[in-house]
């Protein structure tokens, strides 16, 4: 015990001199690539890696561990050299996945080419052998040509080994061979007419000469394909008549092949050339190998960060490639590259974090002790709802990540990486020592070609067994490069509020959002104007929409909340178009005649404009809930497509089984269609005047449309830009937006978030959830998670509040509850203003009082003080400590109630005190 | 000596163990993430409803936390509050681990000092706390229940009841105790494993009292058939009667056995008492079997089959909470049956249970047991949970009022529950504000109160209007006693014709082709299904041979009829009307008339030419229809009249609609088979039960018919399918 504590302490103590002692004497092998007042960019030609030393800390950030070779303890042979590489590759065969890097595929083959480019480097790889070491070894050959590969080789010796594992020939006119040879089953004369083969070689005798002409012969034949030796014809030999020909022996030594090949590889002769001559000798020619892949990837420096591009046009795959062993046309589609996987990765003994931006952002502790459990996987930008839709409902579904970046913390310091461009491809992925190798790491991985697992399978009784799946793709890959940024943080910024900080910088400088001027805390209430309830009418069931809030009830609620004495309303309204909530396709903007008319709808957002209370009025584009004859949606059109050819759609969940309830599909609208929708809607909604909209699935929902003509395919970084350019058209119109989700490519054009994450997802991996993106928009963009009247967490929806600096959000309705029972949308259970009033204005008050003078201000430190014990930070000093746990707590001599908070004012000893326990 | 040295190296053992642990396990700050399930409850037509979620995971324990190596698949936990104690039964380790409420290591038991030697459990699966804090373990690999006293010394061990009484069991039996209780008294209640013949006790001292709960043996009519039909070997295969099996039980305040059964059918929890009978109340809306519905092994999700109760706790107030293995849920119902609410999923997420194995709880808090990942869930109640349960001690103490504004309370929380809806009912109903509690019971789908509460408003409404209402009937009674005088006055005609004249009227009739002569003809076709319908020889005579009735007048009927049936089911009063009105489809009752019509037609049709039956296919039909009238005129009225009935006078609805059903099926016997096909009495008994027959028969095929074209149909699909994602 004691002598692994100091083997430990010893490990430790070396790591943390060579780190903070002697980065230049680790760089050895490494090149200067280049250089800013910032950055050191270093290059080793040998494996490819690169390192990037800060100037300001010396501390070196290495794209693949410095201590591989000691600290790997876990991986060996081939996985251990995929440590070295710098890309993952992903393609398939069929039905198999096959995984290649750019180390065991590329840099030991000497495969890869370095060109050095403005600020850094670039490394183009060729991945996949693509020769066969026996593929340099011409069987037959002229004698001109030989003599050219000879003058490949540098000395004579060579030359004189390699002649000598050759056997040369003439076939001749008239040539008569004294030793009279015939070999069994061919008629020689027949065969050579007039001419003769001289064998000139020495030390050979007679039977050597005819296993040697025996050799070459049936070398023919196989080619041919003939039954056997005596099927060769004269023509199939007519390249040699009149002509020197060697022929490598039949006997020679797998020593000297051995030394033959590396020779004759090394040399640089082209095994194009074999194929060439065995082509003209009629003798089977060497393959090419058809799975090589050319990826390029290019590291430059920019001011504080490392930039990485991977460029899509530089990638290369085995498309429509013909396969002479099968012979048919084959591809080998490369459906995924990992990008520096090893970047930054911590060893085995690090103390620290991995971050990644699950919900609002999670934490795993590097080294956790969870070997066991699974991977952390996860899409950026959620599912693709395109892709193929879920048979069954899993809790993963309720969150998604919303921001496209991730970060590890060594002990004092830390990487931000932010992706750039082609992230709504990319899958983050992370993992803790002891699950593949010895490493904590977390990387982007892409969708460069984007595909999914299609079933054929029938749900029959009897042909229920049949299994059959096919991985349908996308018809192109990705067009956009995929570019990820590296951030570096140091000493007090090297922690997950630090990276929050540095992506808001990143926003704000590449954005330009603006500061919050709020005036004073907002309350956002969410109103209901109709929802669909299934009653009979003459006997038949049918949708019949109920009034829950009406146009002149909103404004009841809204002065009701005034009256209480809200200074800052938001309202958003849903339910108001057609249809109530799953409103009817809203090209033609119908309102639901059962609330009002548009007189009074207009009446209301004059009356709340006068009052100051800005209204949100929602609607959803993406989900196709409903349409009509005359809305302008033809559904084989309009509808995005799914891999599996089909149209795509999202499913509805039975809450007892989890299995999709058949026949309550949502067809989800292609964005294709995006612009001309949103063109229609605005043209009249225009008459109503009213400078704001509120998008339920538009930010949140990101899916491709997989049209099978190259022209139609929208992918989804293609979606995400089409999404951005409406949201842009939108803003330059003066609309006031308020999004839902928000993916980070939103961000720019949002005035207010809702439905934000508060939490993160309970991956068995996850070891803490941090408020991540409510720290990053802090300050700049309001934003609200759940609504407080239907969280899951009642008792703490305050503290929650007080934690992330949320605002209070709540989902009402004029009319009584009881009015959604037995409806589709009885999932609201709790809704009716009067009934929460109390609460709401306890909870209000209670943030205004906390957090009214801070409002405007961004959160400058966020951590745990003890389990379920946070403490929060406002720029001016403020702090809150928010404790969630059931029990009273008392931190650093302050003593919290259970589900209670305590304020400090201006400079607080607590945190100070309790920074120790923050790594 | 050597084995007080085994115990101090074993202590010390643990002491590095939980020193290592401390360091290793870090607790998990489970309020950073979701809540990784959802609340729901059942409501009256088979629909989960959601709600707020009804516990929040609180902590995870792992065996780290402890401070120990390892929880290796542990079966049981005991929580003894009034000494401060947990008891978790590590099976795997063969020991049993002491705690305190705050989960911090008391002492590990593994084994007991017996004549100076020292013994060990083998595979302990269950513990159990007396009154005086001793210690009863079943020691089930070694065949014995081991009581030992606080001290952890030996007090007695108690092996097979067996012994002594082996005619009361199996020859195979071998004891294996895998659950024991305590009562009060000393009372051992022991379930041992392979041994279905219910819960075996002990009295104080040991002796065994025998089996009680033998569980009644619930066979199906269709399965006893089937067993007389099977030769001897066939019986002896089939074990047809397999008994329930008791996973687990729990004891409540006055000593009755909460018990569990894992089996596939029956009841999933009873409550025994001491003389082993069955008085766990059913009153919810479902039995209390945790999922109403759920998903098969065909259906290609995750978990399939029904919930399987795997242990019970059990509150005051007759509150008990189950787990379920299968999709490691917990229901919690009251002890009329009513499920509360329901939480929790199966999983690895934090917060969700892998497998459960055992339930306990702490207050209000439930802890569960995970043996597959060997750690303790805790989950503290929401105060929608505690507003739920607060009420329901109200109402079992009866102070309704406050029990009223509690509900109010959670239905501010939950719109969808419908006890508390009843609940609010009953405490206006106390209140006599009987049509605001009728309001809230037909919200809460409680027919039974709405009926009491309709009583008593319909007795009110009675009292106030009983001058209106029977100063109405003395006019009608005069005014139906003076027509003829009125009539008089009027000078209207009386339009009374000689039989002679009304045939000649309608030989008139049926020369007309003309328009207005078909309608008239319709009318008066359909009029005599009046006359048919109590004078059914002549009436089905004249059907048949003056065609007196007709084809358009038999379509007239059965849309009739058609109407007759979607209009019950939307518009029969509350009480008496059990259909879900969001599932009605006119269509489907349309089908539900025509096609059992049809076939009867057609199958009559095709067995009476063979069987020399006088009717054409156009005369049953026309008969069949007509013989279909009474419901018409017996249900139409009755729509109204359910209305205004309680369930106790449901007698007079059943009746009534017995009777309509009755009459028709008596005028198709006359109708059709008598006069139609004039066949005799025996013939035409015969030929009825035929038809019947032939229709099950055609069902049948009809199913095998579609079932194949269902093939056909998925085959050319996937054919379709899969040409389209090669192409």
């Amino acid at each position: 015990m004691l002598r692994r504590q100091l083997f430990t302490a010893v490990l430790a103590f070396i790591i943390a001199a060579v780190w903070f002692g002697g980065a230049q004497a680790q760089l050895a092998g490494f090149e200067l690539a280049a250089e800013n007042e910032q950055l050191q960019l270093y290059f080793n030609e040998n494996t490819t890696e690169i390192a990037v030393l800060v100037k300001s800390t010396g501390h070196v950030w290495y794209s693949n561990p410095a201590d591989r070779q000691t600290m790997e303890t876990m991986a060996r042979g081939a996985a251990k050299d995929r440590l070295n590489a710098q890309l993952f590759i992903g393609y398939y065969v069929g039905n198999q996945y096959i995984t290649m890097d750019t180390y065991t595929g590329s840099v030991i083959h000497g495969q890869h080419n370095v060109i050095p480019i403005e600020n850094g480097v670039r490394v183009e790889y060729l991945i996949g052998k693509e020769w066969d070491d026996k593929a340099y070894l011409p069987l037959v050959i002229s004698k001109e040509e030989f003599d050219n590969l000879l003058s490949y080789l540098d000395s004579d010796e060579d030359r004189q080994f390699v002649r000598d594992q050759y056997a040369m020939f003439t076939v001749e006119p008239g040539y008569v061979d004294p030793d009279n040879i015939s070999i069994l089953g061919v008629d020689l004369e027949a065969l050579l007419g007039d001419y003769g083969i001289r064998v000139e070689e020495p030390r050979f005798r007679a039977t050597d000469k005819r296993r040697l002409i025996q050799e070459y012969i049936k070398a023919v034949q196989e080619y041919k394909g003939y039954a056997a030796l005596g099927g060769v014809k004269t023509e199939d030999i007519a390249y040699a008549f009149d002509r020197t020909t060697l022929m490598r022996k039949w006997n020679v030594m797998v020593w000297d092949e051995e030394t033959l090949i590396q020779l004759l590889k090394d040399s640089g002769y082209s095994p194009d050339r074999v194929i060439e001559e065995h082509l003209k000798y009629n003798v089977t020619p060497p393959e090419k190998n058809l799975r090589i892949f050319r990826v390029a990837i290019e590291y430059v420096i920019d001011g504080g960060e490392l930039v990485v591009r991977v460029p899509s046009e530089d990638v290369v795959y085995p498309k429509d490639v013909y396969d002479a062993a099968t012979k048919k046309r084959v591809t080998y589609p490369l459906t995924t590259i990992a990008v520096l996987p090893y970047f930054g990765a911590a060893n085995s003994q690090e103390k620290g974090y991995i971050f990644v931006p699950d919900g609002s952002g999670a934490l795993i502790n590097l080294n956790s002790g969870k070997q066991g459990v699974q991977p952390y996987r996860r899409e950026v930008y959620g599912r693709d709802h395109a892709s193929a839709a879920v048979r069954e409902y899993s809790y993963e579904m309720e969150s998604q990540v919303h921001l496209p970046v991730f970060g590890i913390k060594h002990s004092d310091r830390a990487f931000l990486a932010i992706m750039e461009s082609g992230e709504a491809a990319a899958t983050i992925i992370a993992e803790i020592a002891g699950m593949s190798d010895s490493y904590n790491k977390v990387y982007g991985s892409f969708s460069y070609i984007p595909n999914a697992r299609v079933y054929m399978q029938s749900g029959g009784a009897v042909i229920y067994m049949r299994d059959l799946s096919i991985m349908m793709y996308q018809v192109r890959p990705l067009l956009s490069d995929i570019v990820i940024r590296y951030a570096f943080l140091d000493e007090s910024a090297a922690n997950y509020t630090g990276m929050a900080l540095y992506y808001q910088q990143y926003l704000v400088d590449r954005f330009g959002l603006k500061k919050a001027q709020d005036p004073e805390v907002p309350l956002l209430l969410e109103l209901i104007g109709g929802i669909e309830k299934v009653e009979p009418v003459f006997g038949v069931s049918q949708n019949v929409v109920k009034p829950v809030t009406t146009f002149t009830q909103a404004e009841t609620v809204v002065e009701h909340f005034l009256g209480q004495g809200v200074n800052n309303l938001v309202v958003r309204y849903n339910g108001w178009l057609k249809g109530g909530i799953e409103h009817v396709f809203p090209t033609g903007l119908k309102l639901e005649s059962k609330l009002g008319t548009k007189q009074e709808l207009k009446d209301l957002a004059s009356n709340l404009n006068a009052k100051n209370v800005k209204l949100y009025p929602n609607v959803n584009f993406l989900h196709v809930f409903k349409t009509t004859l005359f809305d302008d949606f033809i559904h084989f059109r309009d509808t995005a497509r799914a891999l599996d050819r089909r149209p795509a759609y999202l499913n509805r969940y039975d809450l007892a089984t989890h299995l999709r309830i058949q026949g309550e599909e949502i067809p989800i609208l292609s964005i294709g269609q995006l612009s001309r929708v949103i063109g229609k809607f605005m043209d009249r909604y225009a008459e109503y005047g009213i400078p704001a909209l509120s998008f339920d699935a538009l930010g949140r929902d990101l899916y491709a449309d997989y049209k099978l003509k190259e022209s139609e395919l929208i992918d989804r970084e293609q979606a995400k830009e089409k999404v951005v350019d409406e949201l842009r058209k939108l803003k330059q119109n003066n609309m006031s937006l308020m999004l839902s989700g928000a993916n980070a490519y939103t961000l720019p054009y949002a005035d207010f978030v809702v439905e934000m994450p508060l939490y993160s997802r309970n991956f068995e991996i996850l070891d803490q959830g941090v408020p991540f993106y409510q720290i990053a928009l802090r300050g700049y963009i309001p934003y609200a998670g759940e609504p407080g009247n239907l969280t899951t967490r009642v008792q703490t929806y305050l503290l929650k509040l007080l934690e992330t600096g949320a605002v209070p959000y709540y989902l009402l309705s004029y009319s009584d509850s009881t009015v959604v029972k037995a409806s589709r949308f009885d999932d609201l259970y709790a809704i009716n203003y009067l009934d929460h009033s109390d609460e709401i204005m306890r909870v209000y008050g209670e943030v205004v009082s906390v957090l009214g003078p801070v409002w405007n201000e961004r959160i400058t430190g966020h951590q745990s003080l003890a389990v379920n014990v946070y403490k929060t930070t406002y720029e001016s000093g403020l702090t809150v400590i928010v404790n969630y746990n059931s029990e009273p707590v008392e931190v650093m001599g302050v003593e919290i109630p259970a589900f209670g908070y305590h304020v400090l004012e201006g400079g607080d000893q607590l945190g100070q005190e309790a920074e120790e326990k923050d790594f | 000596m050597r084995s007080i040295l085994k115990r101090l190296v074993f202590l010390s053992l643990i002491l590095l163990a939980g020193w290592a642990g401390t360091a290793a396990g870090d607790e998990l700050h489970l309020s950073t993430f979701l809540v990784p399930y959802r609340s729901y409850t059942w409501n009256y037509w088979d629909n989960p409803v959601e709600g707020p979620i009804a516990y929040l995971p609180k902590r995870v324990i792992t065996a780290a936390e402890l401070g120990l190596d390892s929880l290796r698949q542990p079966r049981d936990i005991v929580v003894d509050e009034k000494n401060n104690h947990i008891y978790v039964v590590d099976t795997g380790n063969n020991r049993i681990v002491q705690l305190d409420l705050d989960w911090n290591l008391l002492r590990i038991i593994d084994g007991f000092m017996n004549n100076g030697t020292w013994e060990r459990f083998s595979g302990p699966a269950s513990v159990s706390i007396s009154v005086e804090q001793d210690i009863y373990v079943a020691d089930t690999g070694n065949s014995r229940v081991v009581h030992l006293g606080q001290d952890g010394s030996l007090k007695r061990i108690l092996g097979s009841p067996h012994v002594g009484h082996e005619d009361m069991f199996p020859d195979t039996f071998r004891y294996r105790p895998f659950k024991i209780g305590v009562n009060d008294k000393g009372y051992m209640f022991v379930l041992s494993e392979d041994y279905f013949e219910g819960v075996i006790t002990f009295d104080a001292q040991g002796i065994f009292r025998g089996v009680i709960g033998a569980p009644k043996v619930s066979v199906s009519p269709w399965e006893y058939i089937w067993f007389l039909l099977s030769t001897d070997e066939q019986k002896a295969k089939r074990n047809l009667f397999l008994p329930v099996e008791y996973s687990s039980f729990d004891l409540d305040e006055a000593g009755f056995l909460y018990a569990t059964v894992a089996s596939e059918e029956g009841d999933a929890i009873r409550r025994l008492n001491p003389a082993g009978e069955d008085s766990l109340r059913r009153y919810g809306f479902h039995r209390p079997i945790g999922d109403v519905r759920y998903t098969n092994m065909w259906q290609q999700s995750t978990y399939y089959g029904r919930s399987t109760f795997v242990d019970v706790t059990v509150f005051s107030q007759g509150i008990y909470s189950v787990l379920d293995r299968t999709r490691s849920r917990i229901y919690t119902y009251d002890d009329d049956g009513h499920l509360l609410f329901m939480f929790g999923y199966r999983g690895r997420a934090h917060g969700q249970v892998a497998r459960g194995i055992a339930i306990d709880h702490i207050g209000l808090d439930l802890v569960v047991i995970d043996d597959e990942r060997g750690q303790i869930l805790v989950f503290e109640p929401t105060d929608y949970t505690r507003l739920i349960l607060n009420a329901v001690e109200l109402y079992n103490k009866g102070k309704y009022e406050q029990e009223e504004a509690l509900w109010r309370e959670v239905l501010k929380l939950n719109a969808n529950y419908d006890l508390a809806y009843t609940g609010i009912g009953r405490s206006l109903l106390l209140q006599e504000r009987f049509d605001e509690a009728m309001y809230y019971f037909k919200l809460g789908q409680n027919r039974s109160y709405y009926s009491r509460a309709y009583q008593e408003y319909r007795a009110i409404v009675m009292k106030e209007r009983f001058s209106y209402v029977m100063t109405g009937i003395a006019v009608i009674i005069v005014l139906v006693m003076l027509w003829p005088w009125i009539k008089r006055r009027l000078g209207i005609q009386s339009r009374e014709m000689t039989a002679a004249a009304k045939e000649a009227a309608w030989i008139a009739l049926t020369g007309r082709t003309d328009f207005k002569g078909k309608a008239l003809r319709l009318y008066h076709s359909l009029k005599y299904g009046l006359h048919v319908i109590f004078h059914p020889f002549d009436g089905f005579y004249e059907l048949k041979y003056r065609q007196r009735g007709s084809v358009p007048a038999a379509l007239v009927i059965l849309i009739l009829v058609t109407i007759t049936y979607t209009l019950i089911r939307q518009y029969t009063g509350f009480l008496f009307n059990h259909n879900d009105p969001a599932r009605l489809n006119i269509l489907v009752e349309l089908a539900s008339v025509i096609l059992p019509f049809g076939l009867w037609a057609g199958v009559n049709w095709a067995f009476t030419t063979l069987m020399t039956g006088k009717g054409t296919f156009k005369q049953i039909v026309i008969a069949t229809a007509y013989s279909l009238i009474p419901i018409v005129l017996i249900n139409l009225p009755l729509i109204v009249v359910s209305n205004y009935l309680i369930l106790e006078e449901g007698a007079f609805y059943y009746l009534l609609t017995s009777i309509a059903v009755g009459w028709s099926g008596a005028l198709i016997f006359i109708g059709v088979m008598m006069i139609t096909h004039e066949y005799t009495i025996g013939k035409s008994i015969f030929t009825t039960i035929l038809t019947l027959v032939g229709m099950v028969f055609t069902i049948f095929l009809g199913l095998v018919l579609l079932n194949l074209l269902e093939l056909v149909y998925r085959f050319a699909n996937e054919v379709f399918t899969e040409i389209a994602y090669r192409v």
